[in-house]
């Protein structure tokens, strides 16, 4: 509709030809309405253009030409602009500006000054002659209102608040009352200079932007055009109206993209000067607000700026550090380097270096800081090295600890005198010691990432090579336990000798994951030769004490037996105490060589089931002498048939010498065994009619070399190991030796607890070692 | 009558357990080392050896093995008469070399052993 009125408007001034006007606003309209709203409107305006036409003049044919050369003319004009230049936002920079006058004002406005001429001549309705007239005009006239009216409407049309105060109301007011009073003088003639137009365009422009300018180029075009029109103003001078429009049309183009070229730069102008302002007042804030300190200083390290922050880590106010040199807050013995650092630094533009340092605070403090120089000394807005930089000493002093400790750490490794190494879960060794190193004979980089059990070979007692599933590190990764052996293994060295060794392999956890392994190993050679030693000393021992025993007692036992002859009563008593120390040393030797092996792990346990009566039966049919000489009853009850499983021949052991301490300890009364079973386990209890034992002494009654005190020091002492060995024996046999009762003056219970048959257990292999344990222990 | 070799190296005990058997109407037979020993074992033909295990030149061990492998010496009754303890040798001698009697002399008088050398002998 706007177009129809328009074009009829346009139109209303057609001198040459009713269809040809030097004024034709619909192809601005047409191009605006096209780049806002797309290719959608293309029919409305084809039809716009039809009606206008055929109400005009012609015929259905011409109008139809024509209406198709000003809607091609507006989608041509719309394709180029939107392709070359910015579409809409065509008026933001000039050289979109300069592209829309080529596209949309030049080139696409031909076509339809082509299309229309020839339309009007080929329909009859103009003549060959005026084909240029016709044309210039029809070309002017659609350029004009692209150069006019299109602007208007695209930045009009545009979004974007007028900031209204009351100030700026009156300027506008103010300057377009000029415009119209300037424009008025100019064009009705009174004075006609018409250039005084441009000044006030520009001013217009300059305050108001793209809206100033159009909305000044649309008042002077309407004032210019009715004055100029009526015969008035400076464009009425020439031959006929229509090149009087023409010309005006001319002005009010040059005015047009005068006045928005103009407004484009201001507004490119004003802009930048405000992303200036915005960039500006960040990077101050950014550096204001920093965490980190920064100063800017200059090649010479002078101080030109100190932030805020600075005073955090410098102590110093920003103030007070303007104009200081930079490295006099250096430690003395990092400027040097400080020094060196930004002499590189300055080099180059943009250069960017990253140190750490010691500086003096204020309060002669010094503190670590990490800073970061970077060279902007050609960066027009900053002409400096900024340098940010932070405290670091708590991070220093947290990395010197832990570097202190690793190294601690470290060295304690290498002077453990155990080997220790480590693997990840797959096996590989990850870290070894100097004493693992010094053990094998590898070095550490050839130990390193090696499988351990590709390396270090292992062999058990019999020289076999121990396979590596086998191996205690693959029990240990596939088990995750700590696995120690008390089997000797042996460890292949890097010179293919082998050493025993002794080793422990915890697994690696962290968060109940198996990461890997580490093991702890000894070299147990000189131990071994200890062992071997030590063994030798005791078997010598054993071989040399006894000996020389061995006489004195069968000899004493042949002289009482009469071998020698009769004895001489008076020599009688002698000879018998000669006995019983010759005894009490062969008894003490072999307590002593028990003790020992118990405590090498000499001592094997034949485990069988055996029932315990025809066992305590022997006993006391072996000690009954010794009873009677004592006038002592000894007794043996027990109802039941109970079995044991243990080692009879410690069993009996255990019992001579409970049985035996009991008539030693004993003067009068009776010696009485009793056996039962309680609680899954069988006791065998001695009870004798003795002294008792005193509360204090019943604590170490069964520890090493324990011989109780008392008035019955006329008493035969043992070794004092009898009830330590005894009880040692019988822990290793699952059972124990207790005293479980004593009453001072009235007697004492010790009892033998022994685990009752398990029928499961497989018979013991008979030997005839019981032959030695009868020679051995039935003393 | 019976004839026992008793072979040890230590005098006293030799000429202790030489009067004990001469008392029980042995005949006795001695030898001093292994060597010796070794060699009346094979030559003599005694019904009953007495028999250390710490010699000189040959270890009673050793003669055990010997004698074990002759045709009259893989049967004669051995005892073994040692003051060593009762691991290694002892145990070898036992699980090996099948002796009557393994005993420790300090611990048992002459008595006894000729009550053993009496036992084994009525047994056969």
């Amino acid at each position: 509709m706007l177009y129809i009125i328009s074009g009829k408007l346009g139109l209303s001034f057609a001198s040459l030809n009713p269809s040809a006007t030097a004024i034709w606003p619909p192809t601005g309209i047409a191009l605006a309405v096209l780049l806002i709203f797309g290719y959608r409107v293309i029919p409305a305006i084809f039809l716009g253009a039809l009606v206008v036409n055929l109400t005009t003049s012609g015929t259905v044919i011409t109008s139809l030409g024509i209406a198709l050369g000003n809607t091609l003319e507006g989608i041509i004009g719309m394709y180029l602009v939107k392709k070359y230049s910015e579409g809409v936002n065509i008026f933001e920079n000039v050289s979109t500006i300069f592209k829309f006058v080529f596209f949309a004002a030049i080139l696409s406005t031909s076509i339809s000054a082509d299309i229309g001429a020839l339309t009007l001549i080929l329909g009859h309705l103009a003549n060959w002659k005026d084909f240029i007239a016709i044309w210039t005009t029809w070309w002017f006239g659609d350029m004009g209102g692209n150069l006019i009216i299109a602007p208007i409407i695209l930045i009009w049309s545009a979004s974007g608040r007028i900031h209204s105060s009351f100030r700026v109301i009156i300027h506008i007011l103010l300057s377009f009352f000029i415009l119209l009073l300037t424009t008025w003088l100019i064009f009705s003639g009174i004075f006609p200079y018409v250039y005084l137009c441009i000044p006030i365009a520009i001013w217009n422009a300059f305050w108001f932007g793209r809206r100033g300018a159009t909305l000044t180029t649309l008042i002077v075009a309407a004032i210019a055009i009715f004055y100029t029109l009526h015969g008035y103003g400076p464009f009425s001078q020439t031959t006929s109206i229509n090149q009087s429009l023409i010309l005006l049309q001319v002005f009010i183009s040059i005015l047009s993209v005068t006045s928005l070229t103009f407004a484009a730069l201001v507004h490119a102008l004003r802009k930048r000067e405000k992303t200036l302002e915005y960039h500006d007042a960040r990077f101050k804030a950014l550096i204001e607000k920093s965490f980190d300190a920064v100063l800017l200083i200059d090649a010479t390290s002078k101080i030109l700026y100190a932030s805020p922050s600075v005073n955090r880590v410098l102590q110093y106010e920003p103030e007070e550090l303007i104009g200081m040199t930079g490295f006099d807050l250096i430690f003395p013995e990092d400027r040097q380097f400080t020094i060196r650092t930004l002499t590189k630094l300055v080099l180059k533009h943009g250069n960017t270096i990253t140190v750490e340092y010691r500086v003096i605070q204020k309060n002669k403090n010094v503190i670590w800081v990490e800073a970061t120089g970077t060279n902007l000394l050609l960066d027009q807005t900053v002409n400096a090295v900024v340098v940010n930089f932070r405290d670091i000493t708590e991070k220093k002093v947290l990395q010197e600890n832990i570097l202190q400790e690793k190294t601690e750490d470290e060295a304690m490794l290498a002077s453990i005198g155990d080997g220790i190494i480590a693997t990840d879960q797959t096996g590989r060794i990850t870290m070894v010691n100097k004493s693992a190193c010094d053990t094998l004979g590898w070095t550490k980089r050839e130990l390193i990432g090696k499988l351990l059990t590709d390396i270090i070979l292992m062999e058990d007692e019999t020289g076999t090579i121990v396979p590596i599933a086998e191996r205690p590190i693959s029990k240990v990764l596939s088990l995750r336990r700590k696995v120690v052996t008390s089997r000797t293994f042996y460890y292949g060295k890097k010179d293919k000798s082998y050493f025993p060794v002794r080793f422990r392999v915890t697994p690696i956890e962290i968060d109940q994951k198996i990461v890997g392994i580490i093991e702890v190993f000894q070299d147990i050679t000189r131990e071994k030769e200890i062992d071997r030693m030590k063994d030798e000393f005791i078997s010598m021992a054993s071989h040399e004490l006894r000996t020389p025993m061995t006489a004195v007692n069968g000899l004493l036992s042949m002289i009482f037996h009469g071998d020698y002859g009769p004895i001489n009563e008076k020599l009688k008593h002698p000879l018998d105490n000669i006995r019983v120390s010759a005894q009490r040393q062969i008894h003490l030797i072999n307590d002593l060589l028990d003790v020992s092996r118990l405590q090498t792990g000499k001592i094997d346990f034949n485990f069988a089931d055996f029932s315990i009566k025809p066992m305590l039966e022997e006993i006391v049919k072996s000690l009954m002498p010794i009873a009677q000489q004592k006038a002592l009853t000894l007794t043996l009850q027990g109802k039941e048939e109970l079995s044991v499983n243990a080692d009879i021949e410690w069993s009996k052991h255990i019992m001579n010498n409970l049985i035996g301490n009991a008539l030693k300890f004993t003067d009068k009364g009776s010696v009485s065994l009793t056996y039962y079973e309680k609680d899954n386990v069988v006791y065998i209890d001695v009870t004798d009619t003795g002294s008792g034992i005193n509360l204090s002494d019943r604590e170490k009654l069964f520890g090493k070399f324990q011989q109780l005190s008392g008035k019955d020091t006329a008493k035969p002492p043992g070794s004092g190991l009898g009830l330590y060995l005894s009880r040692e024996l019988a822990q290793k046999m699952n059972g124990d030796v207790q005293l479980s009762k004593s009453i001072v003056g009235k007697g004492s219970t010790f009892s033998l607890i022994l685990p009752k048959t398990n029928i499961n257990t497989p018979q013991a292999i008979k030997t005839r070692k019981e032959e030695i344990a009868f020679s051995s222990k039935n003393k | 009558m019976n004839t026992v070799l008793i072979i040890e190296d230590d005098q006293m005990l030799l000429s202790m357990y030489r009067d004990k058997f001469k008392l029980e109407a042995f005949k006795v037979i001695t030898a001093e080392d292994g060597e010796k020993g070794l060699e009346l074992a094979l030559s003599t033909n005694p019904d009953i050896v007495l028999l250390d295990l710490a010699l000189p030149k040959i270890k009673g061990i050793d003669i055990m093995k010997t004698l074990r492998t002759t045709s009259r010496g893989e049967t004669i009754p051995i005892i073994v008469l040692t003051n060593l303890n009762v691991d290694g040798e002892i145990l070898e001698a036992i699980t090996k070399y099948n002796p009557a009697y393994c005993l420790i002399k300090a611990n048992i008088t002459p008595e006894d052993v000729i009550r053993k050398a009496r036992e084994i002998l009525n047994h056969e």
